[in-house]
């Protein structure tokens, strides 16, 4: 994003504020509907109806809510590892295809990625569910299994769909990242002498570790906030945040409290984005005082 | 060499393939699923027939839902490429200090979580008293989507040779007529993807309309919410596979256009 609106920064053309007014909309919009109605959340997390800091307290001092806090992270963690996992591999492959054969791969990735998540969400459930395909092939056409696994409405099938919803922006952006790493390199390393394998490994992969760290705190953040499918797939025990949030506001009405979840949601988001754009620049400097010098 | 290059090894080519069809799986079995007759959702189905699809188009609630998420995602889709394109254009002309702090303050409604920024607008709606109301939907999700459409024509703008828009004035256009008459037309590519995206993540979005839709104001994914959470009916499977070609071709038509358009102004 910082690199795709980077500014051009050439050619001085007008005064400096001349064109200011076209923001002017934008900003009644991102007052009124983004940063005043966030203010009245935050205001009301701590105001009840005085200054008080008592649902912070409550939200860590309660076994039930710091589980809830806690199993946020864990499925944003559990699921982002496997994402890196396998995303690493499967951009790789992709960033080293060209012509039709990347098209066609690229379109696999994209198809998931711009399908409506409750399709998605839909569908898995319809394939992991009691009678579902995974459990009949598995019982019927295998016979490894007795009885119909349970897939969904729980921890796995938070886990599947979520890794489900990470996976395509895993790839796109470990396939940028590779796609910019100079080819050259591992070819000299190759004609010194190294094997593919260890070219590979020691030329290859550390040039993309900065990339690797980036993406993987923005997966990080994007699944921490999820609330589809942790809400559709998880079931009522494995609550998050993003859950407990919906919750309050529409079925317990206790807005003050799900004001300080929502607060303490947007908090660890923000440290998660402050940890990206750390990371963003050390990549940025070392790229450039680094190789390309 | 080259073949050491472009050859990425067994192990990550197994990896890649199960990946891919981890990733298709799901859509590749609610397709057969719709057109099968069993409500028990059996894959694959046994029997096939369009009973589904006929139950979908007898239902008007569908029909109304379709209305209400066209009528929502056009709004959206003209509010918020006017919106992306002013302040894209703004943003790419300003000069003055704490220009990144502005590109960030415009991109920061796609890095909060939707849930709550969902719930930050229940609430000021709320107090307005106008939940359920077409205005508090276009005005949510013009928020989400317009941040995408700068980045989209932002990106044209990057391309865009500025000695035009100098040479335009140096002939005599005021800023209006250059802006009107030489950048809008260089950039409408750029605008129209911005539309269709924006077009496509309102017609697709749940959260905000779970937490803002009325009675009179039931949008698709409201209504496959409410269908998979209560009834998991195959309907919602014809559904699936009408929205999913209905994408499709949206997002072929865009990456099209973005393709044309990164051809010709280079």
């Amino acid at each position: 994003m910082e690199a795709a609106i980077s500014a051009r920064g050439t050619v001085p053309r007008r005064s400096r504020g001349g064109s200011l007014w076209l923001l002017l909309p934008a900003f009644v919009l991102l007052a009124g509907a983004f940063i005043g109605p966030i203010a009245i959340l935050l205001s009301r997390s701590v105001l009840d109806p005085n200054l008080t800091l008592q649902h912070y307290v409550e939200i860590f001092s309660t076994p039930a809510y710091v589980r809830v806090v806690w199993n946020s992270i864990e499925i944003a963690l559990v699921s982002t590892t496997i994402c890196l996992a396998a995303g690493y591999p499967t951009a790789y492959v992709l960033s080293r295809q060209r012509g039709t054969a990347r098209a066609a791969l690229l379109g696999m990735v994209l198809l998931p990625f711009w399908t409506n998540i409750l399709v998605r969400v839909y569908a898995w459930i319809v394939v992991l569910q009691s009678h579902g395909a995974i459990n009949l092939f598995l019982m019927d056409t295998l016979g490894i299994i007795d009885h119909p696994l349970k897939l969904v409405f729980n921890y796995t099938g938070a886990i599947i769909g979520m890794v489900h919803y990470l996976m395509p922006p895993t790839v796109l952006i470990l396939d940028s990242t590779m796609r910019s790493v100079d080819q050259r390199l591992v070819l000299a390393a190759q004609s010194l002498g190294a094997t593919p394998r260890r070219a590979f490994f020691r030329i290859f992969v550390p040039l993309t570790l900065p990339g690797i760290r980036a993406a993987a705190v923005l997966i990080f953040i994007m699944g921490l906030g999820f609330f589809v499918t942790p809400a559709l797939l998880g079931g009522r025990q494995q609550l998050t945040m993003s859950m407990l949030v919906n919750q309050d506001f529409t079925e317990i009405m206790d807005w003050s409290f799900g004001s300080a979840l929502a607060v303490v949601l947007l908090a660890l988001t923000m440290v998660g984005l402050y940890a990206y754009y750390r990371l963003q620049r050390k990549a940025g400097s070392r790229a450039k005082g680094g190789l390309h010098a | 060499m080259l073949d050491s290059i472009r050859d990425s090894g067994v192990f990550s080519k197994a990896i890649a393939s199960l990946t891919i069809a981890f990733l298709l799986l799901p859509l590749m079995v609610v397709i057969p699923i719709s057109f099968g007759t069993s409500s028990l959702m059996t894959f694959p189905p046994h029997e096939y027939s369009l009973r589904w699809y006929r139950e979908l188009v007898d239902d008007s609630r569908w029909l109304s839902a379709a209305l209400t998420s066209l009528q929502l995602g056009i709004t959206v889709a003209f509010a918020s490429t006017v919106l992306a394109t002013m302040t894209a254009i703004g943003l790419f002309r300003y000069r003055g200090p704490g220009k990144a702090a502005l590109q960030a303050l415009v991109l920061s409604p796609l890095v909060v979580p939707v849930i709550v920024i969902g719930v930050a607008l229940f609430y000021l709606f709320s107090l307005l008293g106008m939940t359920g109301s077409m205005n508090a939907l276009v005005c949510a999700h013009t928020l989400l989507t317009f941040p995408y459409g700068v980045v989209v024509i932002n990106a044209a703008l990057e391309r865009f040779d500025t000695r035009l828009e100098q040479a335009a004035m140096s002939l005599g256009a005021n800023p209006f007529g250059t802006l009107w008459r030489v950048t809008l037309p260089i950039i409408r590519p750029s605008i129209v993807v911005a539309a269709v995206f924006a077009f496509l993540i309102s017609f697709d979005e749940v959260v905000m309309a779970l937490l803002l839709s009325g009675p009179t104001t039931l949008t698709i994914p409201k209504q496959m919410w409410d269908g998979i959470r209560f009834d998991l009916t195959p309907v919602i499977a014809a559904v699936s596979t009408v929205l999913l070609v209905f994408s499709s071709a949206l997002v072929a038509f865009a990456e099209a256009l973005r393709r044309r358009t990164q051809g010709n102004t280079r």
